[in-house]
């Protein structure tokens, strides 16, 4: 009995990594329409999206310095959410990562940002004074710093 | 001194209207519902060219923009051959056009194109957009991304519906408002479709680097 809480509290602790939660279109929107932070950057993904696991490590380096807060934004499917979280574990993402909880892809999609068309992947940008940069493409470490600049200047 | 002012005004005219213009296509880069379609000519999978006009009887086409290699028009590939099977004979046939720049995507590449084709049975062409000129025109972003387009009286296609197949991407047992069937039906009603445009997930368009 013993070694099986021991054995339930270590599956417990080996997971905290890949611990994601779900959020609504409601959550999502207090990410970015009341940011805690200087800069909020929110990406919005999936596993079977290549473009977005191979931006994923630099916007999660972005995400560790201390004026920026990083969400990534699973789209991935209910049956797909373990290789959703295997993704970030090995890739090693520190930053929080949630599955969307909204069925219509639409009404997401039009809620998050009017001139986004639904491809993957996306980034969100948000200045603490409210100011956004919406991107719809694969993005570089470079790309990021632009528009970081661009998003924290003539404030 | 009155007429290089004249001229010099002239001049800030037209760069000025150019400047508007300018922004202007860039604002409205793509085609909305209502819009009368851009015609195209391109390399379908058997070699031959395939447009709008390629085929009289048309009385419109559902054109999707998808490809090989996206996970996401894989799972429409199957319902995509099915819109044609139940379409064709009533004039709306399916016409795919694949927009990826094959330096990025080489499972894109025409050859890959003609193994697909094969393998699948499509019913419908599948062309290659090598400019991407087409795609830019229509303002197609992702893959799949559908454009209904109904044949009006001169000949002119006008687009009906943009956007999604239907509301459930993942499982096709799961779906419950088919957007393109019920857009096609509307127009073979002779009506307007009621639902004009959805947005879906999908997968980023590989454009060439500029």
């Amino acid at each position: 009995m013993k070694t099986m809480i021991l054995f339930l509290g270590l599956g417990v602790f080996l997971n905290v990594p890949n611990e994601s939660q779900k959020i609504d279109l409601k959550g999502l929107k207090s990410l970015y329409e009341k940011p805690s932070n200087d800069v909020t950057i929110i990406n919005f993904w999936a596993s079977w999206c290549g473009p977005c696991i191979k931006e994923m490590p630099v916007l999660d380096g972005f995400g560790a310095q201390e004026n920026i807060d990083l969400f990534f934004i699973s789209m991935d499917f209910e049956q797909d959410e373990d290789k959703a979280k295997k993704i970030l574990s090995k890739k090693g993402v520190a930053s929080k990562n949630y599955f969307i909880d909204e069925k219509d892809p639409d009404k997401l999609i039009r809620s998050v940002e009017d001139s986004w068309t639904g491809a993957i992947p996306a980034t969100l940008f948000v200045h603490r004074s409210g100011k956004r940069i919406f991107h719809e493409a694969e993005l570089n470490h470079e790309q990021i710093q632009i528009i970081i600049k661009n998003l924290t200047t003539n404030q | 001194m009155k007429n290089t002012f004249l001229t010099v005004t002239g001049v800030l005219v037209v760069v000025v209207l150019l400047f508007v213009n300018a922004m202007d296509s860039e604002q409205n880069s793509g085609k909305e519902v209502g819009d009368i379609a851009v015609d195209f000519n391109l390399k379908n999978v058997d070699d031959n060219m395939v447009s709008l006009s390629s085929k009289s009887s048309a009385k419109g086409y559902i054109l999707v923009f998808t490809c090989n290699t996206c996970p996401y028009a894989k799972m429409y590939e199957q319902r995509i051959i099915d819109l044609d099977k139940k379409y064709s004979g009533k004039g709306y046939s399916v016409i795919a056009i694949n927009p990826n720049d094959v330096n990025k995507q080489p499972g894109d590449s025409f050859e890959e194109m003609k193994k697909r084709y094969k393998e699948k049975g499509y019913s419908f062409p599948y062309l290659r957009d090598e400019t991407q000129e087409t795609t830019m025109a229509y303002g197609a972003s992702k893959t799949p991304h559908v454009y209904v387009l109904n044949k009006e009286d001169a000949g002119k296609f006008r687009i009906e519906y943009i956007g999604a197949i239907d509301d459930s991407p993942r499982e096709a047992a799961d779906v419950q408002e088919r957007y393109v069937e019920e857009a096609v039906d509307a127009l073979l009603a002779g009506e307007k479709p009621k639902i004009t445009g959805k947005r879906a997930i999908g997968c980023t368009i590989k454009w060439k680097e500029a």
